[in-house]
């Protein structure tokens, strides 16, 4: 089976080898940091690589997602004629005009089956799965039900070989339960600002839990409006 | 057989030979044989200075002028014709095929089932084109008794795609041009993806980009119908060694298109010297923005072109579809959250 990857060449250096499909990818920042451009990569690559992507919009409407793919000159229109590019809206509850719609934010149950369906029907397909935020779906829910959804979902999706990249903005959730759920993903992204003498630099950390530690790579990376993510392997510092 | 006959009959043989082989020259264009007639009529004049004065602009008359010259020149050498205007600006133009210099050409040109090219009526719209400046294109029509029925018409379409070599300047439609091995071509890519590996596929879509719309700028004006228009350009990139490039689809009402490319010449380079990126994954940018810088002009709107299926990846050709683009520009944000 063929590895995956971000398209974000730097990023993409640190993981030599790639990742496989049926991984689980935990992008956690902070607020304004880059995590949706993150996403997009993501997605660029993977419909470069004849992937179908699945993109579940929580925070903003999915049309947010579709102007900054195009702002890199991804032609949406035509992924999405063609199927390979699906979005979920899990933004607007009413009035939505997206295939896709969570009409209850607030069960999980109701998510987690609608995401079950759509994957259903790409069944046999090279699938990638984006949840931007997961934590917003999760900031009403019970920490029992919080880890019960993760164990059930990330070990659905594992068997059923989605790569999938869930969304946490640092800060939402319960530090404990993000250390828990941490365990159950295959690779790790923690983005955040970092205090600078003249102006923040954005940092990625590149790692998984290991006995409730987190073990990473550290990295600096910008934003190019032309480029994306732009991460400095070289300068990478192991942590 | 006279020594004239057997003149005649090794130059139209010569005109065959030269029609049969330009599919296989390269850069040859379509218009080569027009090119060489150009050659050939201005030094018939250059030779006769004093003997073809023309003293009318009308393009009637140069015809005759000309015609009637060549017939001082060489006895019923287009013998019998009929040529007038029609009532739409055309010239009109009918000679009996035996009356014709050509006919051994044109008989040829049947007998193995090609495409017809008269080579009287390709003197016709050259010698407008010496006096006039302008260009003519012309068909022709053979009836059940032989008679050649002509139409020489006024023509929009550039006859200059033919690479020309002007002292050690070689020319592409008349723009200075270069010419180099594939090898030198992916040095260059090979050089982006080593020094700037994150630019790679973004130097290639611009770079096709803006080079398609300096192309479209200058084509548009030339044609009134978008899929005429991108048929032309088509085969200019296939005659220029992209690969065979066609349009499988064309609704200019909802602005949509697909494309396909069969041995994109991307493709062969990086089978030959190596994979661009990490993951197998579609190649073709540099064609990628030609193409959304043909439809955008000539849609007169965004498009967005994607490859949706690459030869590099296993397909059994490159098929791009082009679609409306939702995203105005200015209305982007920035980095998001």
């Amino acid at each position: 089976m063929s590895k995956a990857y971000f398209g974000i060449e730097g990023l993409d250096r640190s993981l030599e080898n790639g990742v496989s499909y049926g991984s689980q990818i935990a992008v956690v920042g902070d607020s304004g940091i880059g995590k949706t451009v993150m996403a997009g990569e993501f997605i660029k690559e993977g419909l470069r690589c004849g992937d179908t992507c699945i993109y579940v919009a929580c925070d903003e409407p999915p049309t947010a997602m579709r102007e900054h793919l195009q702002s890199f000159k991804v032609g949406t229109p035509a992924y999405e004629e063609m199927g390979r590019l699906i979005f979920i809206d899990a933004y607007e509850e009413s009035g939505s005009t997206e295939k896709y719609v969570i009409s209850d934010h607030r069960h999980l149950v109701k998510y987690y089956a609608l995401e079950k369906e759509v994957l259903h029907s790409y069944a046999g397909h090279r699938v990638r799965l984006v949840a931007d935020s997961l934590s917003t779906l999760l900031t009403m829910v019970d920490t029992a039900e919080i880890l019960e959804f993760h164990r059930t979902r990330l070990k659905h999706l594992r068997k059923s070989g989605i790569l999938t990249m869930d969304i946490f903005v640092s800060g939402v959730l319960d530090p404990q339960v993000m250390t828990i759920t941490g365990h159950l993903y295959n690779l790790i992204l923690k983005m955040s600002f970092s205090s600078s003498r003249y102006s923040p630099i954005r940092q990625l950390q590149i790692g998984k839990v290991k006995s409730q530690q987190f073990v990473s790579s550290r990295h600096i990376f910008t934003i190019s409006p032309i480029y994306g993510i732009l991460v400095y392997a070289d300068m990478g510092v192991g942590e | 057989m006279k020594n004239s006959d057997f003149l005649m009959e090794r130059i139209c043989r010569i005109y065959l030979g030269m029609y049969k082989t330009i599919d296989q020259l390269p850069f040859s264009g379509h218009h080569w044989l027009e090119h060489f007639l150009l050659e050939v009529v201005q030094l018939t004049l250059d030779d006769h200075k004093d003997e073809c004065k023309f003293k009318s602009k009308k393009p009637v008359d140069i015809c005759r002028t000309y015609l009637d010259f060549l017939n001082k020149l060489y006895p019923r050498w287009v013998a019998d014709y009929r040529l007038e205007k029609s009532n739409d600006d055309n010239l009109l133009f009918d000679i009996k095929r035996e009356n014709c210099s050509y006919s051994n050409f044109c008989l040829q040109l049947q007998k193995e089932d090609l495409p017809l090219f008269c080579i009287q009526l390709g003197s016709i719209q050259t010698i407008l084109k010496i006096v006039l400046n302008e260009n003519y294109s012309h068909s022709v029509k053979i009836d059940e008794t032989g008679i050649c029925h002509g139409n020489v018409l006024p023509s929009t379409q550039p006859k200059e795609e033919i690479v020309t070599r002007e002292g050690h300047t070689l020319k592409l439609a008349g723009r200075k041009a270069i010419l180099f091995p594939q090898e030198m071509y992916a040095s260059m890519l090979m050089s982006i993806r080593e020094h700037a590996p994150h630019a790679l596929k973004h130097v290639l879509f611009d770079a096709g980009y803006q080079s398609g719309l300096h192309t479209i700028r200058k084509t548009k004006a030339l044609y009134d119908d978008v899929e005429e228009c991108l048929r032309f350009l088509f085969d200019a990139l296939t005659n220029s060694g992209f690969g065979r490039v066609e349009l499988d689809y064309l609704d200019p009402t909802i602005a949509k298109a697909r494309i396909r490319c069969h041995d994109s010449f991307q493709v062969a380079v990086t089978n030959e010297f190596g994979q661009l990126y990490r993951s197998r994954q579609v190649i073709c940018d540099l064609l990628r923005g030609v193409f959304t810088a043909y439809l955008s002009v000539l849609l007169n709107q965004d498009i967005i072109c994607e490859e949706i299926s690459c030869q590099s990846v296993g397909g059994d050709y490159c098929e791009f579809l082009a679609l409306p683009s939702l995203w105005e520009k200015g209305s982007e944000e920035g980095a998001r959250g």
